[in-house]
């Protein structure tokens, strides 16, 4: 389960607050126009923001104290997933290890990360040789493999056409039935938040 | 037009030089002087030195780049930043002076050797100084080149790294190495050209014919064995070595770029993950301090030998003030000889590229900027040398072939600086003008000077001070009756009189302050009203 409480962030000029619930393996979409903040959210609740006021708590315990790279959760940002300078499988390893140091058995793991999302034999190309949608699919393997209870979605979709978005929307969903995950995105889309029968919290109303 | 006698007139310099030498191979074994054992010494520590400078200056670059990267803040950050600009206009000499000073056998490091016990040591001259020297001008060099490289890392690349919880290795593995390993060889190449045709580095801390270089030993085949069938065929080799070395490091078409004053980074320190563990700011400290002792210890060195009063004797003395007036005048002549050619050949090629005549016009910068470094000034004066020897006693015309060398080099830096601010005012104002019939005079006083005065006075400013620093040309020309601020220097090391050569330094460096100063003043004076605003 995550909470978030009372959380508060202040621009120089807007203050940005939230506070909501969500189930281990529910999913909760932040609605709101650009520049609402519902990306300052997620980048607080990912450690990359530090709140004013608020706490977040996963299964009880705050991981505020916590870096982001401690915190149980992963990030699917909407576009700059990859390191474009490193190979296909390069970019998936560094979610097992950032140094590189793969296991056989990790080894085997990416691989069928890159089969799950149907990129079997991409391990060498570079990352600029892709599509926007495949280019998603790799940072999605890159999630999966990171098991983490939590995965983070800013505007996942919006770089991407209707069909590509409802594969990701269909890989999404299996990944989270697969992994009981809870999910937490951003969009102005309210056809995501339907299709990944996400409950709807508004960002930015009140002001 | 003017652009065209420019262009012509340097054309004819170069082509002169080449012509002196030329004349003279008929007349030289050439085969025979390539194959003594001699020369094949030289050449073999020229490329030698070259090679270890090279390595050092860009071995030490990375940490010290990566270090002033990661610590976004902390005070003095700037100024060691701008530091490693000014090592790109201080007068040679100056530095030179300030590493003897500094590691000299009376120098600073010898003391605390003798403090210590150990006795004062000589180690500065030879391999050992030179190295010293060219990392201390282009350890910077590389570090500006590298910190740009640095500075272009996109901020998701952070953000990443951060959510992967990147330790500061993965952090250089994966995201710094990728974005600077493309720069490193363009950065060596011209580091290694740079070294390969040092020369006042290596005439004042070579320290014997064991630690010769071409340029060194083309100065002494002409000044001191007046034999120049062996300076021939060393401009020769010079050149053609330089040449394959160009060839080799620049036909991958590096884009070597000096980005001027903004001092890289923005609020990187909250999204890098490697920042605040206590080893990488131990590294950065040690490094920063280290560098920054590294680069500031020469000058202080200087400043502090001038503070016993012994050596300000010097400017009781007539040859300091002809060194000063000369200085001055061939400086200031230079300067404006290469701004004036410069602005003209700026003009020739916006022209050109406005009409879409040629594309490599645009490299045309470039293409100056890199023969300044393939025919070293010593190589270009030797050729002028030998071909005005026939005619007239080349030393009488000595002032005028320094002013004239000198403008040819530092013309590379006036069109780096003049030609996109003039083909911007082109495009702007050209149509303007021509609708309203402004031209001659009036254009120049009402529209070209107000909008492109800043560029046209850092331009004179540069070729201004470089000229004053000049080592090279003059070391060839000098006399006793011809001698600047940095020859003076030089002589004065040479009797060991380190605390005069200290005053003269200082003063060297205040009037290429001033200089500097004023012409930059320059720039910004209004222009006088007319009678009815």
């Amino acid at each position: 389960m995550l909470e978030v409480c009372d959380l508060e962030f202040h621009y120089p000029t807007a203050l940005i607050q939230s506070n909501f619930t969500v189930a281990t393996g529910n999913s909760v979409a932040l609605m709101g126009a650009s520049g609402s903040g519902k990306s300052t959210i997620l980048n607080v609740i990912a450690g990359f923001l530090e709140p004013a006021k608020g706490d977040i708590r996963c299964n009880g315990q705050s991981i505020l104290a916590l870096k982001p790279a401690q915190r149980p959760l992963t990030f699917l940002f909407q576009a700059h997933n990859l390191f474009p300078h490193l190979t296909v499988w390069q970019n998936v390893a560094i979610g097992v290890n950032p140094g590189l140091k793969i296991s056989a058995t990790q080894k085997q793991d990416i691989q069928n990360a890159l089969d799950w999302v149907a990129l079997p034999g991409f391990e060498n190309r570079s990352p600029m040789d892709l599509s926007g949608g495949q280019q998603q699919r790799v940072a999605l393997a890159r999630c999966l493999l990171r098991n983490k209870p939590l995965l983070l979605l800013d505007e996942p979709f919006s770089a991407l056409d209707q069909t590509l978005r409802n594969e990701m929307i269909e890989l999404i969903k299996r990944l989270q039935h697969e992994q009981r995950l809870t999910l937490v995105l951003s969009t102005h889309q309210q056809q995501d938040a339907d299709a990944l029968n996400a409950e709807v919290f508004r960002v930015g109303d009140e002001q | 037009m003017p652009g065209f006698i420019a262009v012509t007139i340097v054309a004819l310099l170069v082509g002169g030089s080449f012509v002196g030498l030329a004349l003279h191979v008929g007349d030289i074994p050439l085969l025979k002087e390539l194959t003594k054992p001699y020369t094949l010494s030289i050449i073999r520590f020229t490329l030698w030195q070259a090679t270890l400078s090279t390595l050092f200056s860009v071995v030490l670059a990375i940490p010290l780049a990566r270090g002033l990267y990661r610590r976004q803040h902390f005070i003095g950050r700037t100024l060691l930043i701008r530091l490693t600009s000014i090592s790109l206009i201080v007068p040679t000499m100056v530095a030179i002076l300030g590493i003897i000073a500094v590691y000299g056998r009376s120098g600073w490091i010898n003391d605390v050797f003798s403090f210590i016990g150990l006795g004062r040591q000589d180690y500065l001259y030879g391999m050992c100084g030179i190295l010293i020297a060219h990392v201390f001008f282009n350890l910077p060099l590389v570090t500006r080149l590298l910190l740009n490289g640095l500075a272009d890392i996109p901020d998701y690349q952070w953000r990443l790294a951060t959510l992967h919880g990147f330790t500061g290795k993965n952090v250089f593995r994966l995201i710094e190495w990728p974005a600077i390993r493309g720069l490193i060889p363009g950065a060596a190449g011209i580091v290694f050209l740079l070294c390969f045709t040092s020369f006042a580095i290596v005439l004042s801390l070579g320290g014997g014919p064991k630690s010769t270089t071409l340029e060194v030993a083309i100065y002494q085949a002409i000044r001191f064995d007046f034999d120049l069938a062996r300076a021939v065929a060393l401009s020769l080799i010079q050149i053609v070595i330089c040449l394959a070395l160009a060839l080799v490091f620049f036909s991958r078409q590096t884009v070597l770029e000096l980005r001027s004053e903004h001092a890289p980074g923005h609020a990187v320190n909250n999204t890098r993950p490697d920042a605040q563990t206590i080893g990488s700011k131990l590294i950065d400290i040690f490094v920063i301090v280290l560098a920054a002792l590294f680069l500031l210890s020469p000058f202080a060195a200087v400043v502090i030998n001038t503070l016993g009063g012994k050596g300000w004797i010097i400017i009781s003395n007539s040859s300091f003030w002809t060194s000063l007036q000369s200085t001055l005048v061939i400086s200031l002549s230079a300067g404006i000889i290469a701004t004036i050619a410069g602005l003209a050949i700026a003009h020739l090629i916006t022209t050109l590229r406005m009409r879409k005549q040629a594309k490599w016009l645009g490299t045309a910068p470039e293409i100056i900027g890199m023969l300044t470094m393939l025919i070293p000034p010593i190589t270009l004066g030797t050729g002028l040398f030998l071909l005005l020897r026939s005619f007239t006693d080349v030393l009488s015309l000595g002032h005028f072939l320094v002013i004239v060398i000198n403008a040819v080099f530092t013309l590379a830096f006036t069109l780096r600086t003049l030609v996109s601010p003039v083909q911007q005012q082109k495009q702007r104002f050209e149509n303007l003008s021509q609708s309203l019939g402004i031209s001659g005079w009036n254009h120049w006083r009402y529209v070209f000077w107000p909008s492109t005065k800043r560029p046209i006075c850092y331009a004179l400013a540069i070729s201004t001070t470089l000229s004053a620093g000049d080592m090279g040309v003059i070391a060839l020309f000098g006399t006793d009756k011809l001698s600047t601020l940095p020859l003076l220097i030089y002589r004065l090391l040479g009797n060991y009189r380190l605390e005069q050569a200290a005053v003269v330094a200082v003063c060297l460096c205040a009037l290429c302050l001033l200089l500097f100063w004023l012409i930059e003043k320059t720039a910004s004076i209004s222009p006088r009203r007319s009678q009815h605003a």
